[in-house]
């Protein structure tokens, strides 16, 4: 193990700057952000300090990072890696996957941590496949689903660079389906916004100074204590959403928030399931842009967390996704593609992203730093 | 002004907790043997609520759950989850609770109780699972007088049962008897201890009052801190006092949570409905809906051990008063022995059931009180108890000697024969040899005999005694009754 990788308080960010070590910079260009809220594994991947690194992704926070620093981060089925020892923040969306240079060694480190675990009861059943098995494999008359709704924010060079890997896709054999609908993603931003802050509101209940941690001991009571060492020992943006959360599961309005938040996850869950009878593996742009400058969106949460708009539903879903580098922007950023998979359908991922690896011939490139 | 107090109608509601007789601890391997351990001893990262802990549900707790919800005739439900009761507190580990919302494991039962003759049906809402929560212990530093308060987390994680009834209580008489029974039928299916005292089982009591007739409930009132069915019992009385008084001068009564103080019995506002917490249920993500199969139920509901009302039935139709029937049936271990000792003693429908009750509700339980034992502890088998009876029975041992007998086989573990043989205290029945013994006692009284030659009968009794030392009580009563009667009046 060479170290621990800065990240954003509790995972809860898109940039790495929510950290109370400071911010992360992207080895691409250190004014810009490395993505978040894995951005340290991202970038310490990128920067050539360690081959492979663990992320936690729980709207985006391994293949957002991943694609804004170049590298391939594959956020598993939900349950496929133990959260047992993982600091939980949104326990129903957590999962921890590999950061890696290519999709070898993300398979391959994915293999080591996958498996039941019983101390997990949420941990998946279903033994995971050698993935190793699915590289240099053939995907002619595979099935790619294009959703139509996956646009929003989208800038041009995620664009061409988007079509450039439709055609690569299409050249490789595959039959491409444009007009994929998933109607109900769009909303997988508002309902990711209260299922995850509601879950972390009680997961980040037991940092109260009582038992460990920081503890402000200077108030007149013990409740003074317990408010003084919250309001003190959390950042900005792990309060708004705990604040988020403790509202949206409040007395007369769980109904209008957290309950109708699980029933359009339900639908998007629905719509998934749908799509995987008419294709094998969905694609989508990882982010609508590359990586930005840093503070650019911190004083903007909603500009922030539209950079997991196409990064969510998959996660909603519980779906396994993998984020590939694609391409650059003409000023020479990373630019991430996702490939969607059904449950427990990660051989099919690694076969059809290794495959697209090789034909468009961008893997293990690195910065100079 | 003259006030007409108004006749007002008692609606009682009763909250149980109860802790579970499992190895474990509800989502953990932590032992839950705590009592009397050190503080501290019993925990593991997972109730102690580290981060980055997750729960495992215990299997065992579940099937108690079900055998509770089954012997108050509830409907076990197939689905059901567990959700997070978030609130603060120091003894709350995780900063949340997990229990069930909406979706508890029992829903709709009911416990038949008989107050004063009449029998009164209380439904049971529902029972859920939860986990117990840490214990405070508040201190007073002895140098600076301040108060501080220690967390021992031991209990952290206990498996808890909360046991809801519906508000058809109507005394607080009837209260003390929901609970007694409910007691006996969590101790007679074996999930818990079931006492108030040592702290794992637990009440809060809801009471409202309304005028007689009115469908309406009148605003409740939540009393806590009772440790005790007594103090169950006089806190409902006190309030149905306090709160007639207060509606009968007028005055309205706010929804609020009572607390009950033993040493001046009063209850004392505690927190309004204003205060009320906002528990923020929501599902709990971290266990998946827990589904119990149609035959997994069945195996439980097939496994349950006659229930107090069906063995009361059972034993008064063998011909035990009401008495000996409730004294009986009062715990199970109890029950099952009479049961047992009942067949040993194989002297028919007519004389065993009663004999098996004598002897269980007389030297048995003697015997338990002087020793301050459970039944379980009682050294005699049922088996080794019905030869004593019996050998009693068909006269071969006297009534005294009997007894002196059961308390040699439950001082050594010696069978009854063995004993009798032993110390030669089979009974002496022949006519001969009481015969001179009487003599001899006749000859040595003179007093008793003119005593009862001159009318006092009582005087009998004093030369019947006399025999019976000779004897070492060996001697059949009647048989020497009738042998003095004749010696005396021979003379
Ligand atoms: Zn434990």
């Amino acid at each position: 193990m060479v170290g621990k990788a800065n990240m954003d308080e509790f995972a809860m960010g898109s940039s790495t700057e929510h950290s109370a070590f400071g911010p992360t910079h992207n080895p691409w260009d250190t004014s810009l952000v490395p993505g978040g809220s894995s951005g340290g594994s991202a970038a310490a991947v990128s920067a050539g300090e360690c081959l492979l690194a663990l992320g936690s992704d729980t709207g985006g926070s391994i293949r957002q990072p991943a694609a804004l620093c170049g590298n391939v981060g594959f956020d598993p089925t939900y349950g496929r890696v133990s959260r047992f020892g993982i600091i939980a923040f949104g326990s129903s969306l957590d999962q921890v996957g590999p950061l890696a240079r290519d999709v070898e060694d993300a398979a391959t480190l994915l293999d080591c941590i996958a498996g039941h675990d019983p101390r997990d009861s949420t941990s998946n059943p279903e033994p995971m496949p050698d993935l190793r098995h699915y590289l240099h494999r053939d995907i002619s008359g595979l099935r790619i689903g294009i959703p139509t709704e996956y646009t929003q924010g989208m800038e041009p060079a995620v664009r061409d660079s988007f079509e450039n890997a439709i055609g690569i896709f299409a050249a490789l054999g595959c039959t491409i389906d444009r007009g994929l609908s998933l109607p109900s993603s769009e909303h997988a931003l508002a309902v990711y916004y209260i299922i995850a802050p509601s879950e972390a509101s009680a997961n980040l209940a037991r940092y109260d100074g009582v038992k460990y941690g920081f503890s402000d001991r200077t108030g007149a009571t013990m409740w003074d204590n317990m408010e003084q060492t919250r309001a003190r020992g959390f950042g900005e943006e792990v309060k708004r959403r705990i604040m988020l959360g403790t509202y949206a599961l409040s007395a007369g309005y769980y109904d209008a928030f957290y309950l109708k938040a699980q029933k359009v996850r339900t639908l998007i869950n629905a719509e998934f399931e749908e799509a995987f009878k008419k294709c094998d593996i969905i694609l989508t742009p990882t982010t609508p842009g590359p990586a930005f400058p840093l503070g650019a969106k911190l004083n903007d949460p909603y500009a922030m967390y539209l950079n997991d708009i196409y990064t969510l539903p998959a996660s909603v879903a519980g779906l396994p996704a993998i984020s590939v580098p694609s391409g650059l922007t003409p000023e020479g950023l990373p630019i991430g593609l996702q490939l969607i998979g059904n449950f427990n359908d990660e051989g099919r991922i690694i076969q059809t992203a290794h495959a697209f690896e090789r034909a468009n011939g961008m893997a293990n490139e690195l910065p100079e730093v | 002004m003259t006030a007409i107090a108004t006749d007002f109608e008692t609606v009682i509601g009763l909250e149980v907790h109860c802790q579970l007789l499992t190895q474990s601890k509800m989502f953990c391997s932590c032992s839950v043997d705590y009592s009397g351990a050190a503080p501290n001893t019993h925990v593991c990262p997972v109730c102690l609520g580290m981060p980055g802990t997750l729960p495992v549900i215990n299997e065992r707790a579940i099937e108690f759950i079900s055998r509770t919800g089954l012997a108050l005739n509830c409907t076990i439900s197939s689905f059901s989850k567990f959700d997070r009761k978030n609130y603060h507190y120091p003894d709350l580990m995780k900063g949340y609770q997990i229990s069930q919302f909406d979706l508890p494991v029992c829903l709709g039962g009911y416990l038949d109780i008989e107050v004063d003759g009449y029998t009164r049906r209380v439904g049971i809402t529902r029972v859920h699972m939860e986990e117990d929560t840490a214990r405070l212990l508040h201190r007073t530093d002895a140098a600076t007088g301040e108060g501080y308060s220690l967390v021992d987390v031991n209990r952290s994680g206990t498996p808890l049962m909360e046991i809801v009834s519906e508000p058809d209580m109507r005394t607080p008489a009837e209260a003390r008897e929901y609970l007694v029974r409910l007691r006996q039928i969590l101790r007679y299916i074996g999930v818990s201890h079931a006492n108030m005292e040592e702290g794992n089982f637990r009440c809060d009591a809801n009471i409202s009052l309304r005028p007689r007739g009115q469908a309406e409930f009148g605003s409740k009132v939540e009393i806590k801190n009772m440790n005790s069915f007594r103090a169950v019992h006089d806190a409902l009385v006190f309030e149905q006092q306090r709160q007639a008084e207060v509606l009968n001068s007028g005055g309205t009564i706010p929804q609020e949570t009572r607390g009950w103080v033993d040493d001046s019995a009063i209850t004392v506002s505690q927190r309004s409905k204003e205060d009320a917490n906002d528990y923020r249920y929501f599902p709990e993500p971290d266990l998946p809906p827990l589904r119990l199969a149609r035959m997994w139920v069945d195996d439980i509901a097939a496994a349950l051990p006659e229930l107090p009302a069906a063995r009361d039935a059972r034993l008064r139709a063998l011909g035990l008063n009401e008495h000996e029937a409730a004294t009986i049936t009062e715990s199970r271990g109890r029950a099952e022995y009479f049961d047992r000792l009942a067949e040993a003693i194989a002297l028919g429908p007519e004389r065993s059931p009663k004999l098996a009750a004598n002897w269980l509700l007389g030297e048995v339980s003697r015997w338990l009180n002087e020793h301050t034992a459970e039944i379980d502890e009682f050294p005699l088998t049922a088996d080794g108890l019905a030869e004593l009876i019996r050998m009693s029975e068909d006269g071969q041992i006297t009534a005294a000697v009997a007894k002196d007998v059961f308390e040699k086989m439950a001082a050594t573990g010696k069978d009854a024969a063995t004993i009798v043989a032993e110390s030669g205290l089979a009974q002496i029945s022949g006519d001969d040899e009481l015969t001179e013994i009487a003599r001899k006692v006749i000859a040595a009284n003179q007093r008793a005999v003119d005593d009862y030659r001159t009318g006092k009968e009582a005087a009998l009794n004093s030369l019947m005694g006399q025999v019976m030392r000779e004897t070492r009580g060996r001697a059949n009563p009647q048989t020497v009754t009738s042998i003095l009667k004749r010696e005396l009046t021979v003379k």
